[in-house]
């Protein structure tokens, strides 16, 4: 009764796609027509023709400037926040007890959300031009701001991407290091590795494709970020994200009407080559963990 | 935009319970993990406290509630808070009907979608809120002023910007127990697919459930980008407004934003560790649903 | 295996002969005096076992006995609190692990997963600087001993828990180690590999002629291949000796109790230092366990009572398991004990539940102790 019952349901199912619908639609309408509009208008001219214009445009003066400091913040803050939050996780995981641990795990899901505004003012309560640590410093003889630092700079937005960014690393590491099983590193030291050899040679090449992957994965988030930005240098800093953000608000007089759409197409395709490249990672990094 | 979801790896035990577990993992000593700990914790807190000291201090060194006083009188406070809650359940509401159907239907009957809607799922990672945007404002421009004057099609397009997160959400969920045999069980008992839906899947999900709606809720009380370009006036565009003027009030508020947010989320974790409890299945994913950051 | 024929003069006593000559080739064990404690407890109690060159010792225990602990401290895996370990009469107690040659195999998955089976093999050799050539030829001949010649290229995820650890003995024994140690290499897998496996690693170790200690909880498996066994609990040695000794022999309840399965009858001593067990009349004289009338408890094999459908028996029986060469019987005294029976089927019986029948001990007392104390 039971197997019949079974196998009528899955054959009623076998072809059908119609439960899917909705939610594919929905993605379809209200995400697919927004990017396909930008990517179509790229190639558009304020005619309605196509041109190559507005793709040339986005690529000359203070356009690819901003491509240039919106890639160059991006590999700061990544690279940065890559080996702040391996650190963490792999002191993080080496722990007998379990609930450091979770506890450590529950706290970055809650930083690594703590993105935007609010973010933006902490830190202008922190490191600011009236910061507690700017003035701290300053008390003790040491003025941040007359040795060149500045919150509202480059190097200030990647101190300040490091509070969501490092958390969002430490919880996509822990997984694969937590799969690193204790018989790979006593089985290698058993045959005579010390632990300089097991880290270059077991447990560099099982961790080097998450980490690889998770960096692409901040590498798009520092990428796209608009709000801290926004919020912290109101459009002192061009970045791509910021450039859009002005020419939708129309305080910039372009002559190209589709400027910003070809600047959008832009950011498109650079996170979308990232995203390729973390799939392909994260598929061989999954290969060797069961 | 956003950040991530985390690779579902499951988090698989030691195979054998040993005594004494090392405690020099990774050939490394007590005083690196001392030293990094510590570090990561200070830069931690210091924006917190800082944050905290300067919306009761101010720039004039004395201890005072005024900011957050004043804050809560503000009428613009008032509404910018409304509007967002009023996206908010469109956003909830919008999502739960939307993916919960389809992530109980896709691991019914067709559980060799999962990879493929997963996928979808996580597309609006790739397109950056500020671009999602500009695509809103040309495309949708010739829509009625019902849907592109109003919030509403913030509620709209956050369900999709959410969804990396809600989805991930309601799918492990759904993943953890076993839909199949549960609505086998009920239907051979001779209960409708309706009362099967409301009786046995939804209290199965509900605490999967609850994770998705604090997520949309979060999401949509720190989303920025789109609210501030496309001129409404939510809770964080106010925020942004009021910090350009008055800054002790803003940081005031964001301390209050952030505790906010912090309890909805350590909330989640609670929830997620819960259901590990009674499921007996530890997932990374219950802490990777809740990764957000609200750019 | 017959009772009977053993000599009365070896019960009770702990047997600490080498059974046999070993071959000259192994290296010789010494664990002296071991201790480990983690927090309150004591996982090895001055623990001391010698194993002979070539000797392969099982060490067998409950889990929490100390017997993992011990062969890790043997591997350097596992710091000590106090003993020492000697290799040939060389203490090697405060040698690093990598530098202690021993080849050890571990309970599962164990196997580097970014490497082939054929570079999990060769790793070893490789950090001695081995020249490629003889890597090759070595790791093609230990492939073939584990009989993968032709897995050579695959990785740990595409091997069976069998092959993997076949694949993880090649690898312990490429660096031509001085002592294999195997930590209960065969408890994740099914039954039927486990005892397939089990078989080729006792045919490896006497080709190789290697020492060997292995670490299990499975009794079947200790009986089924050690050259002696020792028995483990609470950190320190109960028994030690042939696995017929062990299994026949046992020097105290708990050794009786842990290998092999036990009736366990508890009596009063009557006035001729005897006790009544389903009605028959056991002597007690070779065990001393207490004046008359005071109480004792006598273990019995299953295989050393035997049931026989009667009219008016003893016993009722209440399940009969049919094991292919022998019958688990179950049998209910009229006093309400459980009494459990094994005896060899040669086709036929006329045994049902529910039957009247007669169990009578026709083995010998396995242990008796004394309960008054």
């Amino acid at each position: 009764m039971k197997v019949i019952h079974k196998l009528r349901i899955v054959s009623r199912g076998k072809k059908s796609y119609l439960g899917a619908v909705p939610l594919v639609a929905y993605v379809g309408v209200f995400l697919g027509i927004p990017a396909g509009a930008v990517i179509v208008d790229a190639f558009r001219s304020a005619s309605g023709s196509f041109t190559f214009r507005n793709i040339q445009g986005a690529m000359t003066g203070t356009y690819l400037a901003s491509f240039v400091e919106s890639i160059r913040l991006a590999v700061f803050s990544t690279v940065i926040s890559a080996f702040a939050g391996l650190l963490v996780a792999i002191a993080v995981v080496g722990m007998a007890d379990t609930r450091p641990r979770r506890a450590i795990m529950a706290a970055s899901g809650v930083f690594a959300n703590t993105g935007g505004v609010p973010l933006a003012f902490s830190f202008i309560a922190t490191l600011g031009n009236f910061g507690m640590l700017t003035r701290l410093l300053s008390s003790a003889g040491f003025n941040i701001y007359d040795h060149g630092f500045s919150l509202y700079s480059t190097t200030g937005l990647t101190i300040v991407y490091q509070y969501f960014l490092i958390p969002v690393m430490v919880l996509v590491m822990i997984p694969p290091l937590e799969a690193i099983n204790e018989a790979w590193l006593e089985a290698a030291q058993t045959l005579g590795a010390t632990w300089p050899t097991i880290w270059r040679t077991v447990i560099g090449p099982v961790v080097f494709p998450p980490f690889l992957a998770a960096s692409l994965l901040l590498f798009t988030d520092a990428f796209a970020a608009y709000a801290t930005a926004a919020a912290l240098t109101s459009g002192v800093i061009p970045l791509v994200p910021i450039q859009i953000g002005s020419l939708i608000q129309g305080n910039v007089v372009t002559g190209e009407a589709n400027l910003g759409s070809a600047l959008g197409f832009g950011m498109i395709l650079i996170v979308g080559i990232v995203a390729v490249a973390y799939i392909r990672l994260s598929q061989k990094a999954q290969k060797w963990l069961r | 935009m956003a950040s991530i979801v985390a690779s579902e790896t499951e988090l698989v035990g030691k195979p054998s319970i040993k005594f004494g577990e090392s405690e020099k993992m990774f050939g490394l000593g007590r005083r690196f993990r001392f030293i990094v700990l510590t570090l990561t914790i200070v830069f931690f807190l210091i924006p917190v406290l800082a944050s905290v000291r300067y919306s009761l201090l101010g720039n004039h060194n004395s201890l005072t509630l005024s900011a957050y006083g004043a804050i809560f009188t503000d009428p613009e406070f008032i509404s910018s808070v409304l509007v967002s809650v009023k996206i908010a359940v469109g956003t909830v509401a919008i999502t739960i009907l939307l993916v919960t159907p389809t992530v109980v239907w896709v691991r019914l009957k067709r559980p060799d979608l999962v990879t493929v809607l997963e996928t979808i799922s996580l597309l609006p990672m790739i397109v950056p809120a500020v671009v999602v945007t500009l695509g809103v404002l040309t495309a949708f421009a010739s829509l009625p002023n019902i849907i592109m004057g109003s919030p509403v099609i913030l509620a709209l397009e956050y369900v999709v910007l959410a969804l990396p997160y809600t989805f991930r959400s309601i799918d492990s969920g759904a993943g953890s127990i076993d839909i199949k045999t549960l609505v086998e069980a009920s239907k051979s008992l001779g209960s409708t697919w309706l009362s099967t839906m409301v009786r046995v899947i939804l209290p199965n999900l509900r605490s999967a459930i609850t994770s998705a709606i604090f997520l949309s809720t979060a999401f949509v009380f720190g989303e920025f980008a789109v609210a501030s370009l496309m001129s409404f006036t939510t809770f964080p565009v106010w925020l942004v407004q009021v910090g350009s003027a008055r800054a002790d009030e803003s940081v005031a508020l964001s301390v209050v934003a952030l505790l906010l947010t912090w309890g909805a989320l350590t909330l989640i974790s609670i929830i997620g560790f819960q259901r590990q409890k009674r499921t007996g299945i530890r997932r990374s994913s219950t802490f990777s649903v809740s990764i957000i950051t609200k750019e | 295996m017959s009772h009977t024929a053993e000599n009365p003069e070896t019960f009770a006593m702990p047997n600490d002969r080498v059974p046999r000559e070993w071959s000259r080739k192994g290296t010789s064990v010494s664990l002296r005096g071991l201790r480990r404690q983690f927090g309150s407890t004591l996982a090895l109690s001055d623990l001391s076992l010698d194993i002979s060159p070539g000797e392969l010792v099982v060490m067998l225990g409950p889990s929490g006995c100390g017997k993992t602990t011990a062969l890790r401290a043997l591997a350097g895996l596992e710091p000590l609190d106090a003993g020492s370990i000697f290799l040939d009469n060389r203490d090697i107690s405060k040698r690093a692990a990598h530098k202690r040659e021993m080849g050890m195999v571990f309970q599962a998955y164990s196997l580097f997963p970014n490497m082939t089976a054929a570079q999990n093999v060769a790793y070893g050799l490789k950090l001695r600087g081995v020249p490629t050539k003889t890597i090759e030829t070595r790791v093609s001949e230990m492939l073939d001993l584990v009989r993968l010649p032709t897995h050579s290229d695959r990785y740990a995820n595409e091997l069976s828990g069998g092959q993997q650890q076949r694949v993880a003995l090649a690898r312990a024994l490429a660096i031509s180690p001085k002592v294999l140690l195997l930590d209960e290499p065969l408890s994740a897998l099914d039954a039927k590999v486990r005892v397939e496996l089990r078989e080729e690693i006792r045919r490896i170790q006497l080709e190789f002629g290697i020492t060997t200690l292995f670490v299990t909880h499975d009794q079947d498996e200790a009986l089924a291949i050690a050259d002696r066994i020792a028995v483990l609990n609470n950190g320190a040695i109960e028994q030690i000796g042939t696995p017929a000794q062990v299994y026949s022999s046992p020097v105290n309840s708990f050794v009786a109790q842990f290998v092999g399965s036990v009736n366990v009858f508890t009596e009063i001593i009557d006035s001729n230092n005897a006790v009544v067990v389903l009605g028959q009349r056991l002597n007690l004289d070779r065990w001393s366990v207490g004046s008359i009338g005071s109480k004792v408890r006598l273990m019995v094999r299953p295989e050393s009572i035997s049931v026989k459908a009667t009219e008016d028996g003893n016993v009722t029986i209440s399940a009969v398991g049919f094991m292919g060469s022998s019958l688990n019987i179950t049998a209910i005294t009229q006093a309400g004990d459980v009494v459990r029976s094994n005896v060899s089927w040669h086709g036929g019986s006329d045994l049902r539940p529910g039957m009247s029948a007669k169990a009578e001990i026709v083995g010998p007392i396995l242990f008796a102790e004394s309960l008054s104390s």
